[in-house]
């Protein structure tokens, strides 16, 4: 399967990579390949593995065994350079409600080590981008939602980092504010970002340049939303999600193409 | 840029976030600010183990010209507030029962007439029991003013008294604030330092906002440090207010040197700023971490020596109390302040107090990065 | 309606079985301070370390020393001189000293007053003023006794009712275990109500049919109970470790312990509807409700003895009243109708405080 993205640089590569919580395996022998400027969805049920491998990739946790390079940084090795070079967002949409819009981003910029100067340049580009003009000094607290998520995307890219990773970062907003959202990571990625993302919205997947569909801490498959729709002969990825969880599920049943097992 | 100079940003990012989140809390902050104030205030007024206004029954059974002369005197002065005379004994345990009264002086029948004739009246002093200290003196108290009444009516020649010259070392008046404002104030600061800086660890991790900041290069050691800054800071404007509060208001002459005091403060902060991190690492939840600063407190408290002397503690809770940060820092803070010693002779306290800061503090973040990672 | 209430119930009795770090504090707690103050803060002068200097060695120099050590059992010998006295205070491991000057017998007799000297560490000042006092209570029995060869103008008997042996603890642990009370009452509720506040579940609760009435008795419930265990916990303790009497009725002292433990329920309440953050309900609480209960409650340190304005702030500290029940009821067994007035005040003070509190509950999240 050659994608158009394969011909640019791989900025995350894992090789067997696998993380087990005592004798449950929550990643199971992972390898993956997201090229620099993609769009790279994570598909999977609640528990598949999701929240764990990316909780690897951004050096939060240390894998049981395999190898992982993020930004051409060992994660077993080389987690404070990986740290520098991604960004972060949860679906927690982790800032301080008791501080201002501004001032999170303040916060965050200071984390990076990026000064003033360099802060304001920096909010010269982001405040239009994400339309935050309106919010910039009110607290945290008293803006909506959806306003909320723009704000936490901005703080988890401030320090303007090459690979963002988003984990569910549209969950309990609404549907417009959902969509703009994906707007926006679509210029993050035309920007020439990579952009790793997880959601459990079917059709927020069609908006992805490939996805992949996780089920127990394992790849059942891998490719671009359409081409993964034409092999299986289904309309939307709804249907193909549900499909290809069932097969897996289905004891004896092999996992269909594109997946690394 | 450096790779230090980045860490001093983010620390530097960190302590000023701390400082806005406190500032948005102006409720807490006021609390923070005003509350070790109001404690030293009070307690000064209110702490004090002399005893005044026993509230006193007078039962004159004789009722003779000479048993009210005897009783009357009991009506000067401060130290007993007179509920009233009886003349019978009937509603005597009632009056105590009801805690109307805490002492009765009963002068017996013939009083008159069996101390004119040298025949030993038998007087009786009654006390409320409960609290046993304030009984005993003021036991103490009446026999005094019994003894100079019945003088007259002794053999000639008079009474012959034993008298009490109390000399104090260090304080001549006595007054118990003196001793508990040093502690009081620290006290305070503890409290502060330990419980706040724990439940603003645990709030982190509760809202999540922890692991967001594990996922940029913010270092540990400055993550830690951005947290304790500015609650030591905090600390010492409040420790600074309550004292100088307390120090007009009471008029404590400060022999010692301030700065020294100051100094001992700090490098007590850091003990109890490690304790509070321990707290932290300990605790799931911010009620957690309330009450197990709470427990901590009053333990390490009541160890201190900060109520009664700890040296008269049985063997094995004088040793347990070795252990206690609390203990060399007040014990240092009374030398300074009533005593005025130096650092010539508070050297071992500052080496203890600095040995078990760095042992705390290295404890709580090892336990801190440990429980995240 | 019963149902309902269960349901509340039984998800805050869960919150705190789960929780077992605060469950043990809140139990331990009251244990640890009980073994700490019998043995580390103890008040008792019984156990003060007193030195005698004997400049007289006579036998009414002997007598009066006897009569010390019948006040004071931990006498210790000590110099024969009184040059650098100061010095046995150094290291803590003495009090008090007590010097009988020279011709101490000889002036009994030809003087009408003689001075003993004490000595005290003023930085301690509340031990100082203990050990003043008790000599000086000493010194009066001693001089009624009359001077040698004469007969006493009077005999003079003291009689310590309820406390013979006048033991503090039959003082101190009375109130601690009221302490505990306003603490697991107070500080527990208010957080408890806060948290579900910060994390939403307050207001999912307030959707359902439950009446805030319901809400409130459901989650204050599981409190009153804890409150009530601890403070039962801690006499049941002192009662076996030391032999504190339980002399008034068990059951009268539970009843009365509702109104006060509703008080400040109640009170926590209040604070959880006013403040946004658990630090803040923290703060409050210990400020607005624990350090008057420390203070201003005949706790240990007499009202009687405190400046006017502080002994008017007393009057409305509920702590205050229920220690006069509490110990009147365990330490002098005395029933309901000596402790009517407290107990009318703490009634009226608890229902005031139900009313506003679930008036403020309903306003601020209802």
């Amino acid at each position: 399967m050659l994608e158009p993205e394969t011909e640019r640089p791989v900025v995350v590569r894992t090789r067997a990579l696998t993380r087990k919580f005592g004798a449950f395996t929550a990643v199971d022998a992972l390898d993956l390949d997201v090229h620099e400027g993609e769009i790279f969805g994570f598909l999977g049920a609640n528990g598949a593995g999701k929240t764990t491998t990316i909780k690897i990739l951004c050096g939060l946790l240390l894998p049981t065994s395999g190898t992982g390079t993020v930004a051409g940084f060992d994660v077993l090795t080389r987690s404070e350079d990986i740290k520098r070079s991604i960004g972060y967002m949860s679906q927690r949409f982790s800032l301080y409600d008791d501080l201002s819009v501004r001032e999170n981003l303040e916060f965050y910029a200071g984390l990076y080590g990026i000064g003033s100067r360099r802060l304001a340049r920096r909010l010269d580009e982001l405040v239009p981008r994400l339309q935050l003009a309106e919010h910039l000094d009110k607290l945290t607290a008293s803006i909506p939602m959806g306003w909320k998520q723009r704000v936490a995307l901005a703080a988890a890219t401030v320090h303007d980092p090459a690979i963002v990773f988003l984990d569910e970062p549209t969950g309990g907003v609404d549907p417009v504010s959902r969509r703009a959202f994906w707007g926006l990571i679509d210029e993050l990625a035309r920007s020439g970002k990579t952009v790793f993302v997880t959601t459990h919205y079917m059709d927020e997947a069609e908006y992805c340049h490939r996805i992949s569909v996780m089920n127990a801490g394992r790849i059942i498959a891998l490719g671009s939303p359409a081409d993964l729709k034409a092999q299986a002969g289904l309309e939307t990825i709804q249907e193909l999600f549900l499909a290809l969880v069932r097969r897996d599920e289905r004891p004896g049943a092999g996992p269909q193409g594109g997946t690394s097992r | 840029m450096t790779a230090p100079r980045k860490g001093l940003l983010a620390l530097v990012a960190m302590i000023r976030k701390e400082f806005r989140q406190l500032r948005r809390n102006p409720t807490n902050l006021r609390f923070m600010l005003v509350m070790p104030v109001v404690q030293v205030l009070m307690m000064g007024f209110a702490m004090t183990m002399q005893v005044r206004h026993v509230p006193t029954l007078l039962v004159d059974l004789d009722q003779s010209a000479v048993s009210r002369n005897v009783l009357a005197e009991f009506r000067n002065g401060p130290l007993f507030d007179i509920q009233g005379t009886a003349y019978s004994l009937d509603r005597l345990r009632s009056e105590f029962d009801s805690g109307r009264v805490a002492l009765a002086v009963v002068l017996p029948d013939h009083f008159e007439r069996d101390l004119r004739r040298h025949r030993t009246p038998r007087v009786q002093l009654v006390l409320d029991g409960v609290n046993g200290n304030e009984a005993e003196i003021a036991a103490g108290y009446a026999s005094a003013i019994l003894a100079a009444a019945v003088a007259p009516y002794g053999h000639p020649g008079g009474l012959h008294r034993v008298t009490v010259a109390p000399r104090a070392a260090f304080n001549p008046n006595l007054h118990s604030r003196y001793y508990y404002i040093p502690g009081m104030v620290t006290l305070a600061v503890m409290f502060l330092t330990v419980a706040m800086a724990a439940m603003s660890i645990v709030r982190e991790r509760e809202r999540g906002t922890y692991d967001q900041l594990m996922v940029t290069p913010l270092p540990r050691s400055a993550f830690i440090l951005g947290k304790l800054i500015p609650f030591a800071i905090l600390a010492l404007v409040a420790q600074t207010l309550a004292l100088t509060m307390a120090v007009l208001v009471f008029q404590i002459p400060i022999r010692g040197s301030l700065w020294l005091f100051f100094f001992f403060t700090l490098i007590f902060q850091l003990s109890s700023l490690g304790l509070g991190l321990v707290m932290s690492a300990a605790s799931q939840t911010q009620q957690q971490a309330m009450f197990l600063a709470w427990f901590f407190l009053v333990v390490v408290m009541m160890l201190s020596g900060f109520f009664a002397p700890i040296d008269n503690a049985p063997r094995i809770i004088e040793w347990i109390s070795r252990a206690d940060p609390m203990r060399y820092y007040i014990a240092a803070s009374r030398e300074i302040l009533i005593k005025g010693s130096g650092l010539a002779v508070l050297w071992p306290e500052a080496v203890i107090l600095l040995g078990f800061g760095v042992v705390l503090l290295t404890a709580g973040t090892l336990l801190v990065q440990k429980r995240s990672g | 309606m019963i149902q309902r209430l269960w349901a509340v119930l039984r998800k805050e009795f869960a919150h705190i079985l789960r929780d077992p770090r605060t469950l043990l504090v809140v139990l331990a707690m009251p244990l640890a301070q009980l073994l700490l103050m019998a043995n580390a803060v103890s008040l008792d002068v019984h156990s003060t370390p007193i030195a005698v200097v004997d400049l007289d060695h006579s036998p009414a120099s002997r007598a009066f020393i006897r009569e010390l050590s019948s006040s004071f059992f931990r006498m210790t010998e000590a110099p024969r001189t009184t040059v650098h006295l100061d010095r046995l205070f150094r290291g803590g491991a003495i009090d008090g000293i007590v010097v009988i000057p020279q011709h101490f017998e000889r002036d009994l007799v030809s003087r009408p007053a003689v001075p003993v000297q004490v000595l005290v560490d003023g930085s301690d000042a509340n031990t100082a003023t203990l050990v003043t006092g008790f000599v000086n209570a000493v010194a009066e029995r001693f001089s009624l006794r009359g001077a040698p060869g004469s007969g006493p103008p009077i005999a003079l008997t003291t009689r310590l009712l309820y406390n013979p042996e006048g033991n503090t603890l039959f003082f101190i642990v009375p109130g601690l275990a009221g302490l505990i009370l306003t603490l697991v009452s107070t500080l527990l509720t208010s957080l408890a109500l806060v948290r579900e506040k910060e994390s939403g579940t307050l207001e999912q609760i307030l959707v359902s049919p439950l009446s805030p009435l319901e809400i409130i008795l459901g989650k204050v419930g599981p409190y009153f109970v804890l409150a009530l265990a601890d403070g039962l916990l801690i006499l049941a303790a002192a009662v076996t470790l030391y032999q504190l009497p339980i002399r008034g009725s068990l059951p009268l002292l539970l009843v009365l312990m509702l109104p006060f433990v509703l008080a400040y329920l109640a009170l926590g309440l209040l604070i959880s509807s006013g403040v946004a953050t658990q630090t803040a309900a923290v703060l409050v609480s210990l400020g607005g409700t624990m350090l008057p209960n420390l203070i201003l409650s005949n706790l240990i340190f007499p009202i009687a003895s405190m400046p006017r304005p502080l002994q008017l702030a007393s009057l409305i500290v509920p702590g205050r009243y229920f220690l006069d029940i509490i110990r009147g009821v365990v330490i002098k067994g005395v029933g309901i109708s000596d402790l009517i007035p407290q107990t009318v005040f703490l009634c009226a003070f608890s229902a005031v405080m139900l009313v506003i509190s679930i008036k403020s509950f309903r306003e601020r999240l209802g």
